[in-house]
């Protein structure tokens, strides 16, 4: 028995890329799944090389995304599928590995997948201290306390009895 | 051949921590701020100067609330002689909501009972029910954040007459952050 693939003529063979990580780890994608992000799609017009190496993305960063490329390249799952696999994709990561995650979205330009990933930062946010964000971004505190005092007073509904969280 | 991207990132800042980074690029920042529901934003804009001025950024309102104020319902208040005048909720989805926004301008501890006198944009100008003009006192109230103001009285005198013809209110949150209220 022959089998023939569903998807498509037999003609057009799958193409695949290796992606190489800033920690040398290379990753063989196919080309379906790489130019869902549309810095890839740009270098894999521009040129007929197969390997791309990103100078800023670590090799566990990469995996996650590409993970989510592949995911989202494959036709036979449906929409729903694939909004469960997002779900599950950012559940339960930590907030450190989010914001590798965030930037990667950024180079590569994967839209859908920085939405998703900023959504779940922002969930994580939400119910946080000034102090907790500061922490995390690495922000200084450029206010002077009068300054402080007076943005929060002008705003003071939104600091009510809610339990913030520190950590 | 390798293919390098060229981001605009250098390599030093590509050891420095991910936090700086993700902080200083504001196009992420904004995808994040975006989905913040609206107390955690006013209660960050506290974080920093550039976090102020990302959040109280005109047109990152606009972006974050297209439509800021799509008309949902209308208030219709209610006279009785028995009793204090109330407020009705009508919504206009046509399904009776069993919580409507607003029931009674209770809040506000002015004996004689209130009214609404205009409404725009999501702010409400009340004033005493009864009251000669004098004693009448005009409040700017907020539903949502359920805070209201006191609008200083009027200095009469001067040719300017005690008598008031008229209240408006004026508010366009996608112009300006402030109302005014004109006064005849």
């Amino acid at each position: 028995m022959v089998t023939t693939d569903e998807k498509g003529p037999l003609t057009a063979k799958k193409k695949s890329v290796i992606i190489r990580s800033c920690d040398g780890d290379e990753f063989l994608v196919s080309e379906s799944a790489a130019v869902l992000s549309t810095s890839l799609k740009k270098i894999l017009e521009e040129k007929e090389d197969r390997l791309i190496h990103l100078s800023d993305i670590d090799n566990k960063t990469l995996a996650m995304v590409i993970a989510y490329l592949s995911t989202h390249a494959d036709d036979g799952l449906s929409d729903d599928l694939k909004r469960s696999f997002d779900q599950e994709f950012v559940s339960g990561k930590e907030f450190d590995v989010l914001k590798y995650l965030v930037l990667a979205t950024d180079t590569l330009q994967v839209t859908c997948l920085c939405y998703t990933v900023a959504k779940k930062m922002a969930d994580i946010m939400k119910n946080k201290l000034v102090e907790w964000v500061r922490r995390e971004f690495d922000i200084q505190n450029d206010y002077t306390p009068e300054a402080e005092a007076e943005i929060r007073r002008l705003d003071a509904w939104a600091w009510d009895d809610r339990q913030l969280e520190d950590d | 051949m390798r293919i390098k991207i060229k981001a605009s990132r250098t390599a030093d800042e590509v050891q420095s921590s991910s936090a700086q980074i993700v902080a200083s690029i504001d196009d992420i920042l904004k995808e994040i701020l975006l989905r913040l529901p609206i107390k955690s934003l006013i209660r960050f804009k506290l974080i920093s100067k550039q976090w102020h001025s990302l959040i109280t950024d005109l047109r990152f309102c606009l972006l974050r609330n297209p439509n800021p104020n799509p008309v949902a319902g209308l208030f219709l208040h209610c006279l009785s002689y028995r009793a204090r005048p109330w407020i009705e909720y009508v919504p206009f989805s046509g399904i009776k909501s069993g919580n409507p926004p607003l029931r009674k301008l209770k809040l506000f501890k002015d004996l004689k009972g209130i009214r609404i006198v205009h409404s725009c944009n999501g702010l409400l100008l009340c004033s005493s029910f009864q009251a000669r003009d004098n004693n009448r006192r005009y409040y700017v109230y907020n539903p949502t954040t359920n805070k209201f103001s006191i609008l200083p009285k009027l200095a009469v005198g001067g040719g300017i007459s005690a008598k008031i013809d008229g209240m408006s209110m004026t508010f366009d949150p996608t112009k300006s952050p402030y109302y005014k209220v004109v006064c005849v």
